[in-house]
C-alpha cells in the first residue's frame, strides 16, 4: 500500500516536470559520473617486463611477486577504498618494444606509476620515456649502477644496485682470504665491458688490483683460453661478470683446470641455474644475494607461505622484489593522492621501511640504500656468510 | 485541482533546479580539492636534488675554471613574467620570429604576447605530446612520441604524410640545416629527401658506422651529422655514402667514460660540446679536423668547477658563450670563465629543461612555464 502511494507520488512528479527538466536528468547523471571519476575507479600501475625471451623466468616470478601484493592489497579494501590495477606488458626483452609500451602506458592507459625493466637496455628506454612525461619509475630488478647516477627525478631502485655489490664482494674477499690481486671473466657486450670498468675502479678502494680482465663472445663455451691468460697472471680470486649459465661453465672449467682460489659474483651466481649447472663444482662460491628471508622476519615468513598456497612453487629474489616494488607505491599511495608527481614526492621520502625484503631507504638518486648481503655457496644452498657458522 | 498540480509542478521544478545546482557545486569543489597544487610542484620536485637545495641560485659561489673566486662573477638579470604551459620539451623560434614550445600537452605559440595552444582535446594537435620541433626553411615539423606531424595553411598541426617512411614513430629530436630536416627516433635516424620521402640510416644500413638506433639526439655542424644514442656518439660525414663504416667516427659510452643519456649538442664554431648528467664535454679535436685527425678525447665541466648542477638538460652557443640548463638554474661559460645567471626580478623557475635564441633573447622552457632573459643586458 506505501510502495504504491509512494509510485504514484513520483508518476505525479515526473508528470509535473517539463521537457527540459526531463532531458536534463542524464546531464545530471553524466555530470555525477564524471566527477565522480566513473569512468576509472582504479588506481592504474604499468608493468613492462621480458615475460617472454631471455629473462622470462625472472620476471615471470617479479610478476607473480607483484600479482601477490595486489590480492593483499585490493582484499583489504585498496587505496582509500579504490582498487590496484596492474597493466602488465610484455616487452620480449627489447628496447624498442619496451619504450614504446612505457608510451603507451603513459599517454593512453594513464597510468599512475611505472613498475618494471630487467636488462639496462630496457629499463633505460622505460625511463627516458617515464622521465619525459614525469612519471615515476621503480625498477626492482635492473642492478646497473648508471640507472640511478644519470639525474634522473623520477626514477626509484629497490634492489641493491651492482656498485653495492662489488663494494660487498671486493670487501669481503679482501678481510676473508685476503684477496689483493683479482682477476675478471666479463662478456664483450657494453653491460659486461662497463661492469668491469666499475669493478676496477671499486676494488681500489679495498687494496685490490685487477691483474687481468678478460672478455668473451657471447655463446661461448669453451673458456679455457682465457682461464689460461688468467691463470699466467697468478690472481689470487676469480671474479665472474657473466650470466648465471655461463658462470657455471666457467666455474666448472676454472676447477677442473685446478684453479683453487676464491670464486666470486653478483647476483648472478645466486640464481637456481647457476648452482644446477655447475654442480658440486659451486661449492664455496661467494655470491651476492638480492633477498634473504631472514631478514624480512615474519612479513618474509608470511609471504613464502603465501607465495607457496598461490602458485604452489617456492618464492625465489625476484618475486620477493616484485612483492616488495608494489608495497613500495602502496606506501606512495597512502602516503599522498594518486597522481604522478604526489607518488614521485612520496616515494623520495621514503626511508627507513620495512619489508619482506629487510630494511630498506631510497637515498638522494632514488636508489636503494640497503647493502649488498654475500652469501657462500654450500651444497646448492646460498648460506649467508653471517650464518655460515651454522651450517 | 490541475491548477494545484501545475502550482505544485512549479514547486517541484524549482527544487529540482536548486537541487541541480548544489549537486554540480558540491562536484565542483569535490573536483578542485582533487587537483594538486602547481605552486607546490618545484618546491617539491627539488625535494631530492642530487645535491642539497640551495635557497637562491646565488647561494652558490660563482667559480672560474681556473678555480679563482670572483663575486662579480654572478649575473643577475631580469627575468620576463612566465607564460605557463606543460612541461616543455623543446623550444623553437621560426624565421618569422614566433616563438614554438613542445610540451608535454601540445603546441605552444608565442608572438607579441599572443599565447596559442595547439592540444588533442581542440583538435588543433592530433597527438597528446610533442617532443620536438624544427623548420626546414618553409615548413614546420612536430615530432611526437607518436609519429610526425606539420604545421599546414589551416594553422593546425596535421600528421604528416611521410611519418610513415620514418623508421620509427617515437621521434625523439629533430634538426635541421636550413634545407634538411634530420630525425633521431627509436629505431634509427633519417633525414627528408627531395621527393619527401625519409631516407633512413640505422645501424644495419651504416653497416655498423652508426653504433646503435635508439638516436636521443641529433645534430648538424659542418658536414657532420652527429647522434647521440645508447652506446655512445656517432659522427657521419655526410659529404660520403652512410653505407661506408669508414666515414663514421664513433665515441663509446664505456670506453670514453661518458654517462648516458647525451642531452644536448652545441657547436661554438670550432668545437663540438655534449652535454651529459656528469656536466658539459667538449671534444678536443676541433671539427674541422674530424676527417684526418679524429681522437675520442674529451674535456669536462661539471659541478666542482662551478656549474649550478652535474646534470646538464640542455646547451646553446649564443652570443660567443655556451649558455647551460640544470636542473638547479642556467650558467653561461665564455672564455673559460663560469658564470651563474640569478634573477634580478621576475620569478624564475630552477628546473629549466630546454634553451634556444633569437636575438638577444635566450628563452628558457621549464617544467611548467616559457620565458626569457636579454642577453644583451649580460655583458
Amino acid at each position: 500500500m506505501m510502495v504504491k502511494r509512494h509510485y504514484l507520488r513520483f508518476v505525479a512528479f515526473l508528470k509535473s516536470l517539463d521537457i527540459y527538466q526531463v532531458l536534463s536528468i542524464p546531464v545530471l547523471l553524466l555530470v555525477i559520473m564524471f566527477s565522480g571519476d566513473f569512468r576509472n575507479t582504479d588506481i592504474r600501475i604499468g608493468v613492462i617486463l621480458p615475460l617472454t625471451g631471455a629473462g622470462s623466468l625472472r620476471a615471470g616470478s617479479h610478476r607473480n611477486g607483484l600479482e601477490l601484493a595486489l590480492k593483499h592489497i585490493n582484499a583489504q579494501g585498496g587505496i582509500n577504498g579504490r582498487k590496484i590495477r596492474l597493466e602488465t606488458c610484455d616487452s620480449k626483452g627489447s628496447a624498442t618494444l619496451a619504450a614504446e609500451l612505457a608510451r603507451d602506458l603513459i599517454y593512453e592507459t594513464e597510468v599512475v606509476s611505472l613498475i618494471g625493466g630487467l636488462s639496462p637496455a630496457e629499463t633505460r628506454a622505460i625511463q627516458q620515456v617515464a622521465e619525459n612525461a614525469q612519471v615515476p619509475f621503480l625498477t626492482a630488478l635492473c642492478t646497473h649502477h648508471e640507472i640511478t647516477e644519470n639525474g634522473s627525478i623520477f626514477t626509484f631502485r629497490s634492489i641493491t644496485d651492482d656498485k653495492s655489490q662489488f663494494e660487498a664482494l671486493a670487501e669481503f674477499s679482501a678481510r676473508r682470504f685476503n684477496c689483493r690481486k683479482p682477476a675478471l671473466i666479463y662478456d664483450s657486450t657494453l653491460y659486461g665491458e662497463e661492469s668491469a670498468h666499475k669493478y676496477m675502479e671499486i676494488c681500489i678502494k679495498f687494496g685490490q688490483q685487477v691483474c687481468a680482465a678478460v672478455s668473451y663472445q657471447p655463446d661461448s663455451l669453451n673458456f679455457r683460453r682465457q682461464l689460461q691468460v688468467i691463470q699466467a697472471s697468478n690472481p689470487d680470486a676469480l671474479v665472474l661478470l657473466t650470466p648465471a649459465d655461463t658462470a657455471a661453465i666457467i666455474t666448472r672449467q676454472a676447477r677442473e683446470a685446478r684453479f683453487n682460489h676464491p670464486i666470486l659474483g653478483g647476483n648472478h651466481l645466486s640464481l637456481p641455474e647457476y648452482s644446477t649447472i655447475s654442480g658440486v663444482y659451486a661449492e664455496s662460491v661467494i655470491t651476492t644475494m638480492p633477498f634473504n628471508p631472514r631478514l624480512g622476519g615474519q612479513r618474509a615468513d608470511y609471504f613464502l607461505s603465501e607465495y607457496y598456497d598461490t602458485y604452489s612453487s617456492q618464492a625465489d629474489s625476484f618475486a620477493a622484489l616484485g612483492y616488495e616494488a608494489l608495497m613500495l607505491e602502496v606506501l606512495a599511495l597512502r602516503a599522498g593522492e594518486a597522481n604522478r608527481l604526489a607518488i614521485r614526492n612520496s616515494l623520495a621520502q621514503l626511508h627507513g621501511w620495512e619489508s619482506v625484503a629487510g630494511s630498506g631507504g631510497f637515498d638522494n638518486h632514488g636508489n636503494q640504500v640497503r647493502p649488498a648481503e654475500i652469501a657462500i655457496i654450500k651444497e646448492r644452498q646460498k648460506i649467508p656468510v653471517n650464518l655460515e657458522a651454522l651450517f | 485541482m490541475s491548477e494545484n498540480t501545475q502550482k505544485n509542478g512549479k514547486n517541484n521544478g524549482a527544487g529540482f533546479w536548486l537541487l541541480l545546482f548544489g549537486v554540480a557545486l558540491a562536484f565542483y569543489f569535490i573536483n578542485e580539492s582533487k587537483r594538486s597544487p602547481e605552486n607546490v610542484r618545484e618546491e617539491s620536485i627539488s625535494q631530492r636534488s642530487p645535491e642539497p637545495p640551495a635557497a637562491t641560485v646565488t647561494d652558490i659561489a660563482p667559480r672560474k675554471i681556473s678555480d679563482s673566486n670572483d663575486p662579480s662573477a654572478t649575473l643577475r638579470i631580469p627575468f620576463s613574467r612566465p607564460v605557463t604551459t606543460a612541461a616543455v620539451n623543446d623550444l623553437l623560434v621560426d624565421p618569422a620570429g614566433t616563438l614554438w614550445a613542445a610540451t608535454e600537452a601540445g603546441i605552444v605559440s608565442i608572438r607579441n604576447d599572443q599565447i596559442t595552444h595547439y592540444r588533442l582535446a581542440d583538435g588543433t594537435f592530433p597527438f597528446p605530446q610533442a617532443q620536438c620541433l624544427a623548420h626546414d626553411g618553409s615548413r614546420l615539423w612536430a615530432g611526437t612520441l607518436f609519429g610526425l606531424c606539420v604545421f599546414n595553411e589551416n594553422k593546425r598541426f596535421v600528421r604528416a604524410e611521410a611519418s610513415q617512411g620514418l623508421p620509427s614513430q617515437m621521434i625523439w629530436d629533430m634538426t635541421s640545416d636550413g634545407k634538411t630536416l634530420w630525425v633521431g627516433t627509436q629505431s634509427g635516424a633519417a633525414f627528408l629527401g627531395k621527393d619527401d620521402n625519409f631516407v633512413v640510416i640505422d645501424e644495419e644500413g651504416s653497416n655498423g658506422g652508426l653504433r646503435q638506433n635508439w638516436c636521443q639526439r641529433v645534430f648538424r655542424v659542418e658536414n657532420w651529422f652527429a647522434a647521440s644514442h645508447d652506446n655512445g656518439i656517432s659522427l657521419w660525414n655526410t659529404s660520403f655514402p652512410a653505407a661506408n663504416p669508414e666515414w663514421w667516427k664513433n665515441i663509446d659510452h664505456a670506453r670514453s667514460g661518458l654517462t648516458r643519456p647525451v642531452t644536448d649538442f652545441a657547436f661554438d664554431g670550432k668545437y663540438l660540446w655534449l652535454s651529459t648528467p656528469r656536466g658539459v664535454l667538449h671534444l678536443t679535436t676541433p671539427v674541422s679536423r674530424f676527417f684526418s685527425d679524429f681522437m675520442p678525447n674529451l674535456v669536462s665541466y661539471s659541478r666542482v668547477h662551478g656549474l649550478p648542477a652535474d646534470r646538464i638538460n640542455s646547451m646553446i652557443h649564443h652570443r660567443g658563450a655556451l649558455w647551460v640548463a640544470t636542473n638547479e638554474g642556467i650558467a653561461r661559460i665564455k672564455n673559460e670563465h663560469i658564470q651563474l645567471i640569478s634573477p634580478e626580478s621576475g620569478n624564475f623557475a630552477r628546473h629549466i629543461r630546454k634553451l634556444t635564441a633569437s636575438g638577444d633573447l635566450l628563452w628558457l622552457g621549464t617544467d611548467n612555464a616559457v620565458q626569457f632573459i636579454n642577453t644583451a643586458m649580460v655583458d
